[in-house]
């Protein structure tokens, strides 16, 4: 049998076992482990896995994903959503759909201190879809705004999701934030223009109903009820532009900060503190045992040579960068359909990357679009999990609403997709300005 | 007490271990920013600190995310077996991480002796490595303990439509 034929059945033989409901990491690591000792033999692969599981958990740039997540952990436990959904409102006061977008907007702001999207979603479907709910909001809008402002959350700076691709990737976090931070403003503009958009089309352009809002409510007051989240994003994001900190040292500062600022503002107690940690463990084992477990299964598919026969083929049929990229494009959103994001990312990333990178595509960019795409896979059925976070949360829509809510959204990302093929530097240029 | 009841205060003790550890991490690198920059004297091995702490809060974690069955898995097929199959499914799942386990755990045996042996150390702070070996091969059979007690509830429970 030939180093591809096995490589084939590997993939094939990990697909299957993650369907089959193997938890992601351990079918990574049987299968990487299996394949490789299938080429180079049992004694080889016991010298791989033998040295893999401490030198991948305690790399200085896996520390990223503990404060971060930390950081993430203590700004929902201190009920910032509702001050950001209330700064929102108050911003598009008055606008056609303007509590779908101040909840695409709270989403965003949210994002920037938590790096994980099923938890914005949670966060603010339980904030701001009893609101829209209130005002008579079609329920579908509310469920799609609240799904697709959850995906920001992987996107905006810390993203999760970013600095695993970093990890396995070996690029550069600060990068790879900067990187993000443009496209997902504009995605956030994107996803407020589809609300917009959809509200005017669901309502037959009926006036906004009346909020809740009083003239104490001013634009002033409400920013400096979120000023400690501009802070939290200014001295973390900010830091690692200006070369004042590393990753890891400002995710150290934003997590130390958001507690801080939490127990002296009474968000949260200790208590709520501790409880903090300890959801951040239980979350950090896991991705770190997908880690371990995907290095493993990196090292069987450069034995298979996989990605340089891919390339060689792809190469061979005459397509074209944009050929390629369109063609791993539609890839990742079958893929997306079927298989949760990390686990698409750690199976894919060993053969779709070098075959980017043979086409002259930046890993930074392909590692943003790759985010984007993950994103896609959140919101359209049937695996997207904000959606069932909505589902959980808001009992009063059916999924069948939350699905048909959150398709127009899909157009946002497909069309920044787009953009950031057509102009590079949408994701290139702020990383170039790095100190 | 129980078997079962003894294991799942142990992992609950690892998991308050590496929350531990997380906070370590977190105040050593804090400390090391400002001492660097209000004094110019950073902390001596604040990168082993945090390579070291990093390593402890993401194995110690394992026993306790194996006890509560919350790996990350992909459930799109629940909706779609009978409860035998999907209990059948289930214990495979259960049956394959011990075996990962294992496979983990075996394998980290060697460099661990060896790091012993040879007395190997952390750069900055001369910390012998061995124990982080050891840490990690700790966590790997007491996760595997964990996914073994959830085992065999799971074979003990009868399936139903709702399991």
């Amino acid at each position: 049998m030939t180093t591809t034929t096995i490589g084939i059945i590997g993939l094939a033989g990990l697909v299957v076992l993650i369907l089959l409901r193997i938890p992601v990491a351990v079918a990574l690591g049987l299968v990487g482990f299996l394949g490789y000792a299938a080429i180079d033999g049992w004694d080889r692969a016991n010298l791989m896995v033998s040295g893999v599981p401490v030198e991948f958990a305690s790399t200085y740039t896996l520390s990223v994903v503990p404060l971060f997540t930390l950081m993430g952990a203590v700004a929902a436990s201190a009920g910032l959503s509702s001050d950001l959904f209330h700064a929102g409102r108050v911003l598009f006061r008055g606008a056609r759909g303007s509590l779908a977008i101040a909840s695409i907007f709270a989403s965003a702001m949210f994002g920037a201190v938590c790096g994980s999207s099923v938890a914005t979603a949670l966060t603010m479907s339980r904030v701001s879809i009893p609101e829209m709910l209130r005002a008579k909001y079609p329920p579908q809008l509310a469920a799609g705004a609240v799904a697709a402002g959850g995906t920001l959350g992987i996107l905006i700076p810390p993203s999760l999701i970013l600095m695993i691709y970093a990890i396995i990737a070996q690029q550069s976090v600060a990068r790879l934030f900067m990187a993000a931070l443009i496209p997902g403003i504009i995605l956030t503009v994107l996803y407020s223009i589809t609300a917009l958009i959809y509200y005017r089309w669901l309502t037959n352009n009926a006036p906004e109903p009346q909020g809740a809002l009083g003239p104490q409510d001013t634009l002033v007051r409400s920013f400096a009820r979120i000023w400690h989240v501009i802070l939290l994003f200014a001295v973390t994001l900010g830091g690692i532009y200006f070369g004042w900190f590393t990753p890891t040292e400002a995710a150290a500062i934003g997590a130390l900060g958001a507690i801080l600022l939490g127990l002296v503002l009474r968000r949260h107690t200790i208590s709520d503190t501790v409880g903090c940690f300890f959801e951040t463990i239980s979350l950090v084992s896991s991705l770190v045992f997908i880690v371990i477990a995907s290095a493993v299964f990196s090292y069987f598919v450069v034995q298979t040579g996989l990605s340089s026969q891919l390339i060689g083929a792809v190469k061979g049929i005459g397509l074209g960068a944009i050929g390629v990229i369109v063609a791993v494009c539609v890839l990742y959103i079958v893929m997306g359909a079927f298989l949760e994001g990390i686990g698409m990312m750690l199976i894919t990333v060993p053969i779709t990357l070098p075959l980017i990178l043979s086409f002259g595509f930046d890993p930074i960019w392909f590692g943003v679009l790759l985010v984007i795409l993950i994103e896609v896979g959140l919101i359209h059925p049937p695996m997207g999990m904000n959606l069932f976070a909505i589902n959980a949360v808001s009992k009063e829509i059916s999924i069948f609403d939350i699905y048909k809510g959150a398709a127009p959204f899909l157009i946002a990302p497909l069309l920044l997709i787009v953009l950031m093929i057509a102009f590079p530097q949408i994701v290139l240029w702020l990383p170039a300005q790095l100190h | 007490m129980t078997l079962e009841t003894a294991l799942a205060r142990t992992a609950r003790a690892c998991t308050a271990l590496g929350a531990v550890a997380l906070v370590v991490m977190m105040l050593s690198t804090d400390y090391d920013v400002v001492a660097r920059a209000l004094f110019s004297k950073p902390l001596n091995g604040a990168v082993d600190i945090v390579e070291m702490m990093v390593l402890c809060s993401a194995f110690l974690g394992l026993p306790e995310i194996c006890l509560r069955d919350e790996q990350i898995r992909v459930d799109v097929i629940d909706s779609f077996l009978p409860p035998r199959a999907l209990a059948a499914l289930k214990t495979l799942a259960l049956v394959a991480t011990i075996v990962f386990m294992a496979l983990l755990a075996a394998n980290v045996t060697r460099p661990m002796i060896d790091s012993w042996r040879f007395g190997d150390i952390k750069p900055d702070t001369g910390f012998p490595t061995y124990p982080l070996f050891a840490l990690t091969l700790f966590s790997l059979i007491a996760a595997m303990a964990t996914t073994a007690v959830v085992l065999v509830r799971s074979l003990r429970t009868k399936p139903t439509a709702n399991s």
